[in-house]
């Protein structure tokens, strides 16, 4: 083997590494042709990868990774994705409208509870929200979770989405029944405008389950 | 649709080219503007095709690898003629708005 031929394969064999981050099914398909592009685009006696191409290849796998694998046609499930990522968004969002509306909570409570201090109120109140304050990023990780799971169609996807949608309707429910409308309308209009966005997610989802299962 | 796409799928219209050729037309035609990595156009090429705008055209072994053509569908046409008319038509109001009316982009 000549010293060209040693280089060219040293080169597609570190370049196949890379490629290493695509789904197999890319893979399958293109890495053949991709490496012969690789090796023809690179100078004589190259053996190591381009930097650029490097960062290429791996934006390029991790972004088909994440992308809905869904043809065009799909409009319904492709908006229920949309929705389930804003979902996500607006879980963060509660979850900094909770940390900076606990001062405003806490006077508030102080002047309808005359035994509470200003103190005593505001550790009341971070422990009474300490698992809404851990369980919205873990919700908000969830929706990101099902909106790449429907996106792959994981046959599991519609029923864990399901399960979380009551998982905050049960949430937001307690919050309403337990006067949360009067002390922090701010949380509850937020948690009301993710509710709905996760119910017309789960709608569009289902719909988009019976279908193919019709 | 991105700038890449519409090069990719404006390469392909002049007939059926492989990754290589695809590149160092995209080179040639954007003046050296935009060079394209070899992983973002199989991507692309991978979403294309996906879509149906393109297809492959043959396929040959070169020197013991694959060279795959591409070529565009119909449906890939007619997307790549939409798509450059609304260029034209957004670059004929700029130009006109500029004073720059350009008679080959249908501008006065």
């Amino acid at each position: 083997m000549t010293d060209v031929q040693t280089d060219v394969r040293t080169l597609e064999r570190r370049y196949r590494r890379w490629l290493a981050w695509y789904p197999s099914s890319f893979r399958r398909e293109h890495e053949t042709e991709l490496l012969a592009v690789l090796v023809a685009i690179s100078g004589d006696g190259q053996r190591y990868p381009a930097i650029g191409e490097v960062f290429a290849l791996v934006r390029s796998a991790i972004g088909m990774r994440l992308r809905p694998d869904l043809p065009r046609s799909a409009r319904a499930l492709r908006a229920a994705i949309g929705l389930l990522c804003l979902s996500a968004v607006l879980e963060i969002v509660i979850f900094g409208v909770m940390i900076g509306t606990i001062g405003g909570v806490a006077t508030r409570l102080v002047v309808t509870e005359p035994g509470l201090t200003e103190q005593t109120a505001r550790t009341a109140l971070v422990a009474h929200l300490l698992p809404e304050l851990i369980g919205a990023p873990i919700v908000a990780a969830g929706w990101l979770v099902l909106a790449w799971a429907n996106g792959h169609r994981r046959r599991w996807a519609p029923a864990c989405q399901l399960a979380l949608f009551v998982v905050i309707t049960v949430s937001l429910l307690e919050g309403l029944t337990s006067g949360a409308t009067h002390y922090a309308l701010a949380d509850v209009m937020v948690g009301v405008a993710v509710w709905l966005t996760a119910m017309v997610a789960l709608v569009l989802t289902l719909r988009s389950a019976a279908r193919s299962y019709a | 649709m991105h700038e890449a796409t519409f090069l990719v799928l404006t390469s392909l219209a002049g007939g059926p080219q492989h990754g290589y050729a695809i590149l160092a037309d995209i080179a040639e035609m954007s003046g050296d503007r935009v060079r394209l990595r070899a992983g973002t156009l199989y991507t692309a090429l991978d979403r294309l095709r996906g879509d149906g705008l393109i297809e492959v055209a043959k396929e040959q072994v070169v020197d013991g690898r694959l060279r795959r053509y591409y070529r565009l569908t119909p449906q890939g046409s007619q997307t790549l003629a939409d798509e450059a008319a609304r260029l034209r038509s957004n670059a004929t109001v700029a130009l006109r708005r500029l004073g720059l009316g350009s008679p080959e982009l249908g501008g006065a």
